[in-house]
C-alpha cells in the first residue's frame, strides 16, 4: 500500500505499479542506446557497409516500442476511497481511467484464494457488479486491506 | 541483502501442463529452463562435432573425413558452440536469475521472451540440416570470412539465415533483460545494490544491442553478394574482402565479451558465498566490467594483424588490446582478495569458480601474447590461438556456467545435487580440459596451422594427447547430465538457503522457487 490516509471519517488507499526507472531515466537510456547504435551504423555505412544501418534502425524501432509499452503502464495505479455513503474504486491502466462507484450500504468485499492479481484475490461487489482490485499489493497487504475495509463498511 | 516481503506460496497458481505449458509459457523460470536444455543439447551436438575433429587429428594423415567435411566440422562446431550453446546458456541463467535477484515477478515482456526462445530451435535445425544439403554445411569457419563464404553452396545460405534468426532472438532477449533490470528492480534496490550477475548482464545486453545489427548487416551483405549481384566483398567486382573482416570483428570482439561478462557475474556471486565474505571492491568490479565493454569496441582489428595494416594501426590496436588487461586484472585481483582470509569451503560451485580463475587467467595471459602484433603475426592461425580462445571460452565461460548451475540447482529443483559426482565432474573436466588444450600452445608455437585435417609428423604426439583429452572431456560431461537428472528426480531436500554465505534475494524464497515469485516486489533494505 503506497499511501493510506484518513481524514474526518473518510478513508483513502492508493497503490501504484513499481517502476524503478523514472521517465527521465527511460529517455536517457533510449537516447544513449540510439546514439551508440546509430553512430556505429553510420560509421559502417560511410565505410561502404551500409546494410548495418537499416538493421540498427529496425532494432531501435523495436526498442522504442518496448519503452512505449513501459511508458503506457508507468502511471498504472488504483485507489479506494470511502467518503460518506460512497465507495469509489478508481483504476488507471494504460492511461485509461475507470471509476466504479458503490453504495456503502450494499457493497461487500469478496476474497478468493486465487485471484487475478495473486493468490489472494480481492474484489468489490454490489448489485451484480464486481471490480477487482489489489493489483499492486502483496498478499499480506491485501489481507490487511480486507480487514480494514470490512471494519469500515461494517462500522458505518 | 535483506528483504521485507510477504509471500505465501503454499498454493501455486494454476498453469498449463504438458507440451502446451512449454510452447505457450511466458513464465521466466520455464523459459529459463528451456534455454538451458536447448543450450545443453547444442553443447552436446557441437561437442560431438569437436570429437569428430579430434578423431581425425588423432593421427597424421587422412583417416576419417575428407578435408572439405573436416572444414564443415570446425565451422559448425564454432557456430553451434557460440550461438547455440554459450549464448543461450547465459540467457537461460538471465531468465531464471535476474527476476529472482532483483525482486521482479517476471521478465518485462513475457510474450516476447517466449518468442525469443522459440526462434532458437528452428535456427538450430537450419544449422544442423545444412550438413545434408548439396555441398554440405558451410566450411568457411565460424567467422564466415569472405570471399570463401561468397562462393560456397547452399549450406552457407542456411547458416546465414540461422545467424539472422539467432541474432533476432538475441536482440529481443537483450531488450527484455535490459528493461527488466532497469525498470523492475524492487524498491530500495538501487543500481549499486544490484548483484554483480545482474550488473554484468545489464552491460552484456547493452553490448548485444549495440553490435547485433553489425552482424546482421555483415551476413546480409554476404547474402546479397551471393545471390543478388552486389559486390561488397567480391574483389572481382570492386569489393573488398577485408571490409568483411572489419565488420565481422567489430561485432565479433564485443561478442567475446558477451560470452564472458555474464561468466564474471556468476563467479562474482559464487566466490563471496563460499568465502563467506562480501565481494571485495564491488564498485570497482562494476566499473571494470563497464570498462571492458567500452574497450571491446576499439580492439577489433587485433584479429587482423596479418591483413596488411599501417604500423600506426597495429600499434593502436595492440595497445588498446593490452589495456583490457587492466580492468580484467582488477577483477582477478578482487576475486582473489575476496578469498583472502575467507572462511572458504570447496563445494562444486566453488571448485568450478576457483578452477575458472586459474585457467581463465591463463587464457587471459595468452590473449596478451596474441595482442602483441609482432608475435601475433607469427602465431596467427596456429593452434596457439585455438588454445587461447578455448582457455577463455571453455575454461572461462563453460566452467562459470557449470559453477552457476551447481550453485543455483538447489533453488531450481528443490533438491541438493550429488556432491561427490559434482566434484568428480570438476576434477575430470579440469584434467581433461588441460590435457586437450594446454598442449595446443606447444603445437601452435611449433607452427601447426589450425583448420587442417592432416599435419606433419612432428605434431603427432601432442595431437594424440589432445585427442585423448578431448574424448575424456566429452565423456565427463555425461556425469554432468547424470547429476542434473538425478537432482531433478530427487535427492536431499534443499533448504531455502543451502549456502551459508549466500545473501541475494533469491535465497529468501523457498526451494524450489515457486512458479510465481515476487508478484509484488519486496522492499530491499
Amino acid at each position: 500500500m503506497n499511501h493510506a490516509e484518513e481524514a474526518q471519517g473518510a478513508f483513502h488507499v492508493f497503490s501504484s505499479r513499481n517502476d524503478s526507472l523514472s521517465p527521465k531515466g527511460r529517455r536517457i537510456f533510449f537516447v544513449s542506446m540510439l546514439a551508440v547504435s546509430l553512430t556505429v551504423a553510420t560509421a559502417w555505412a560511410l565505410q561502404g557497409a551500409w546494410y548495418v544501418l537499416p538493421f540498427a534502425l529496425i532494432e531501435m524501432v523495436v526498442l522504442s516500442g518496448a519503452l512505449v509499452i513501459v511508458e503506457r503502464h508507468a502511471d498504472d495505479c488504483e485507489s479506494i476511497s470511502i467518503d460518506g455513503d460512497r465507495v469509489l474504486v478508481e483504476r488507471r491502466e494504460r492511461g485509461r481511467v475507470s471509476r466504479h462507484c458503490f453504495d456503502r450500504h450494499w457493497v461487500h468485499v469478496v476474497v478468493r484464494e486465487s485471484g487475478k492479481y495473486g493468490q489472494y484475490g480481492l474484489a468489490m461487489r454490489s448489485h451484480g457488479r464486481e471490480v477487482c482490485f489489489g493489483a499492486f499489493l502483496s498478499d499480506e497487504q491485501r489481507r490487511h486491506l480486507v480487514a480494514e475495509l470490512r471494519k469500515r463498511l461494517r462500522d458505518y | 541483502m535483506e528483504a521485507v516481503h510477504g509471500h505465501d506460496h503454499a498454493h501455486d497458481h494454476h498453469h498449463p501442463t504438458g507440451i502446451t505449458r512449454w510452447l505457450t509459457t511466458t513464465n521466466h523460470k520455464d523459459i529459463g529452463s528451456m534455454y538451458l536444455w536447448f543450450s545443453f543439447t547444442m553443447f552436446i551436438t557441437g561437442g560431438i562435432l569437436a570429437l569428430g575433429i579430434r578423431a581425425e587429428l588423432f593421427q597424421p594423415g587422412l583417416q576419417l573425413w575428407k578435408p572439405e567435411f573436416f572444414n564443415q566440422l570446425t565451422t559448425m562446431h564454432g557456430l553451434m558452440m557460440v550461438f547455440g550453446a554459450i549464448m543461450p546458456a547465459f540467457v537461460g541463467f538471465a531468465n531464471w536469475q535476474i527476476p529472482l535477484m532483483i525482486g521482479a515477478s517476471d521478465m518485462a515482456f513475457a510474450r516476447m521472451n517466449n518468442f525469443s526462445f522459440w526462434l532458437l530451435p528452428p535456427a538450430a535445425l537450419l544449422l544442423a540440416s545444412s550438413f545434408f544439403v548439396p555441398g554440405g554445411a558451410t566450411g568457411a569457419g565460424w567467422t564466415l570470412y569472405a570471399p570463401l563464404s561468397v562462393q560456397q553452396g547452399m549450406g552457407m545460405d542456411l547458416a546465414i539465415f540461422a545467424v539472422h534468426i539467432m541474432g533476432a532472438s538475441s536482440i529481443m532477449g537483450s531488450i527484455n533483460i535490459i528493461v527488466t533490470i532497469l525498470n523492475m528492480r524492487a524498491p530500495g534496490m538501487t543500481l549499486m545494490k544490484m548483484p554483480l550477475f545482474v550488473w554484468t548482464w545489464l552491460i552484456t545486453a547493452y553490448l548485444l544491442i549495440a553490435v547485433m545489427p553489425v552482424l546482421a548487416g555483415a551476413v546480409t551483405m554476404l547474402l546479397t553478394d551471393r545471390h543478388f549481384g552486389t559486390n561488397f566483398f567480391n574483389a572481382a567486382g570492386g569489393g573488398d574482402p577485408v571490409l568483411y573482416q572489419h565488420v565481422f570483428w567489430f561485432f565479433g570482439h564485443p561478442e567475446v565479451y558477451i560470452m564472458i561478462l555474464p561468466a564474471f557475474g556468476i563467479v562474482s556471486q559464487v566466490i563471496p558465498t563460499f568465502a563467506r565474505k562480501p565481494l571485495f571492491g564491488y564498485a570497482s568490479m562494476v566499473y571494470a566490467t563497464a570498462s571492458i565493454a567500452i574497450l571491446s569496441f576499439i580492439v577489433w582489428a587485433h584479429h587482423m594483424f596479418v591483413t596488411g595494416m599501417p604500423a600506426a594501426g597495429q600499434l593502436f590496436f595492440m595497445y588498446a588490446t593490452m589495456l583490457i588487461a587492466v580492468p580484467t586484472g582488477v577483477k582477478v585481483f578482487n576475486w582473489v582478495a575476496t578469498m583472502w582470509k575467507g572462511s572458504m569451503t570447496f563445494e562444486t560451485p566453488m571448485l568450478f569458480s576457483v578452477g575458472f580463475l586459474f585457467v581463465f587467467t591463463m587464457g587471459g595471459f595468452t590473449g596478451l601474447v596474441c595482442a602483441v602484433a609482432p608475435i601475433d603475426i607469427q602465431i596467427q592461425d596456429t593452434y596457439y590461438v585455438v588454445a587461447h580462445f578455448h582457455y577463455v571460452l571453455v575454461a572461462g565461460s563453460l566452467f562459470a556456467l557449470f559453477s552457476g548451475t551447481y550453485f543455483w540447482l538447489p533453488k531450481w529443483t528443490g533438491h541438493m545435487y550429488d556432491e561427490k559426482l559434482g566434484k568428480l565432474h570438476f576434477w575430470l573436466s579440469m584434467i581433461f580440459f588441460n590435457m586437450t588444450f594446454f598442449v595446443m600452445h606447444f603445437l601452435g608455437l611449433a607452427g601447426m596451422p589450425r583448420r587442417i585435417p592432416d599435419y606433419s609428423q612432428q605434431f603427432a604426439d601432442f595431437n594424440m594427447i589432445a585427442s585423448i583429452g578431448a574424448f575424456g572431456f566429452g565423456l565427463t560431461q555425461l556425469i554432468f547430465l547424470a547429476v542434473i537428472i538425478k537432482c531433478i528426480k530427487g535427492g536431499p531436500k534443499a533448504p531455502a538457503k543451502p549456502w551459508e554465505g549466500a545473501d541475494t534475494l533469491e535465497w529468501t524464497l523457498p526451494s524450489p522457487a515457486p512458479y510465481h515469485t515476487f508478484e509484488t516486489p519486496p522492499v530491499v533494505k
